[in-house]
């Protein structure tokens, strides 16, 4: 990255921070909660135990690994907007944060798209990604990519169908995040290694 | 002989006998990775349902989302959540170049991700508050191990500081630092804007600089372009 760019990303960054804090001090005014509220972790300020929704944090963590390896790499790329690593970021970015922030289940509805509309818009995307970019599928695993599908399929089937099965529809979701994770760290290290290994030989 | 790789001026060098790290994750093949990434979902969710067992707890409550089983609003949290998606590509960005990169720049790298790891995992987890003391660490000494850590690193690897922007680390200690010290000195009625403001500015500012020095890194690596004819 040059100075100069750097420069300009590092304040769009710290432009998006104070965004972010106004829009939480906005939010903790508008639904009279203290500020605090919204900035520290859910357990510590409802003084539940810290072990509550472990694994969802785990699946995130998952997510954003994988995430950030496809944007990162499209950065080291500098690729165009027909990249895999783009949309490939883009699309578990999607389902990640969907996860993290409930987007779904709150401010979705909120607005009046009701939640399977999302889920199947989320399905339907992941598929797209996989039909689109079949070549980079194929070559860095079609059954991790299959795995992922299917995790993320039954897992909403099982939202639809059973409220009872909580556990078993959130384990499948950690399952399908971990599966996108890793067919894109995976490719990002072999496809990153590739260019390592020409650069030496050139 | 161990070679350096990377933006910084040393040249590619040879392998030698040692075999980097990502040509070891790359020969498992993906079904083997697969496999392994699921053998350890196993093991996590033994771990959860003893877990579950032992503390008298429903396995959901530690599988749903925190704010769905504490009943609370969805925004609970939101900036904290935020703070650990930014962690978690700062940590992402030191992984991928430890796999991929050698010699000096790769230990930059590897215990910068480690120094983030930990402090992801500490505010996720909320183990200073909870869990270190339990194990005889005080809670208020966790951030001075940090601190001292932190600087361990920065004069450590001050070629790769200068390298890739030497005063973001110290800025986000030193905004670490003011959130730190709001948080012990001040009571009740503590600027909390300024401590939580501080902190996520802290993390943004350390994650931006090893992403960007993990893109700048990556980026470096092009082959050299063909000679004209």
């Amino acid at each position: 990255m040059r100075v100069s760019t750097r420069a300009a990303v590092l304040t769009a960054v710290y432009a998006g921070t104070f965004a972010v804090l106004g829009l939480a001090l906005a939010v903790a005014r508008a639904t009279d909660h203290e500020f605090p509220f919204l900035t520290r972790e859910p357990s510590g300020v409802l003084d539940a135990p810290a072990y509550i929704g472990f694994l969802s944090n785990v699946t995130a963590l998952v997510g954003i690994a994988g995430t950030a390896a496809c944007l990162l790499t499209w950065l080291a790329f500098a690729g165009g907007w027909s990249s895999p690593w783009l949309w490939g970021g883009l699309l578990l970015g999607a389902l990640t944060l969907n996860d993290v922030f409930l987007v779904d289940d709150h401010y979705l509805e909120g607005i009046g798209v009701p939640e399977p509309v999302t889920s199947a818009a989320l399905g339907a995307a992941s598929v797209a990604f996989v039909v689109v970019f079949r070549d980079f599928v194929r070559r860095h695993g079609t059954g991790i990519a299959a795995v992922a599908l299917a995790g993320f399929f039954v897992a909403e089937f099982l939202d639809r169908v059973s409220q009872s099965l909580d556990s078993v529809e959130d384990v499948l979701r950690f399952g399908s995040q971990l599966s996108w994770a890793l067919l894109f760290v995976r490719a990002a290290v072999v496809e990153l290694d590739t260019r390592i290994e020409e650069a030496r030989a050139s | 002989m161990e070679s350096d790789r990377g933006v910084g001026g040393v040249p590619l060098g040879a392998h030698g006998a040692k075999r980097n790290l990502s040509e070891r994750v790359l020969a498992l093949g993906p079904l083997a990775v697969l496999g392994l990434a699921y053998l350890a979902t196993v093991v996590l969710m033994l771990l959860v349902s003893a877990a579950g067992h032992v503390l008298d707890r429903p396995v959901g409550d530690f599988t749903r989302d925190p704010t769905a089983v504490l009943e609370g609003p969805a925004y609970i949290g939101f900036v904290s959540s935020i703070g650990a998606v930014v962690w978690a590509v700062g940590a992402t960005a030191c992984l991928l170049a430890v796999l991929l990169l050698e010699g000096r720049t790769r230990s930059a790298f590897l215990w910068g991700g480690l120094l983030t790891a930990a402090l992801l995992a500490d505010d996720l987890f909320l183990l200073h508050e909870t869990y270190y003391p339990q194990v005889g660490v005080p809670e208020k000494a966790v951030p001075l191990l940090y601190a001292v850590a932190i600087v361990a690193y920065a004069v450590v690897f001050r070629d790769f500081l200068r390298r890739h922007g030497l005063l973001l680390i110290p800025a986000a200690a030193a905004l670490f630092a003011v959130s730190g010290l709001l948080d012990f000195t001040l009571d009740e009625e503590a600027p909390f804007l300024v401590e939580d403001g501080a902190k996520l500015l802290g993390i943004v500012t350390w994650t931006f600089f090893f992403t960007a020095a993990a893109v700048r890194e990556l980026r470096g690596l092009r082959p050299a372009p063909a000679p004209s004819p």
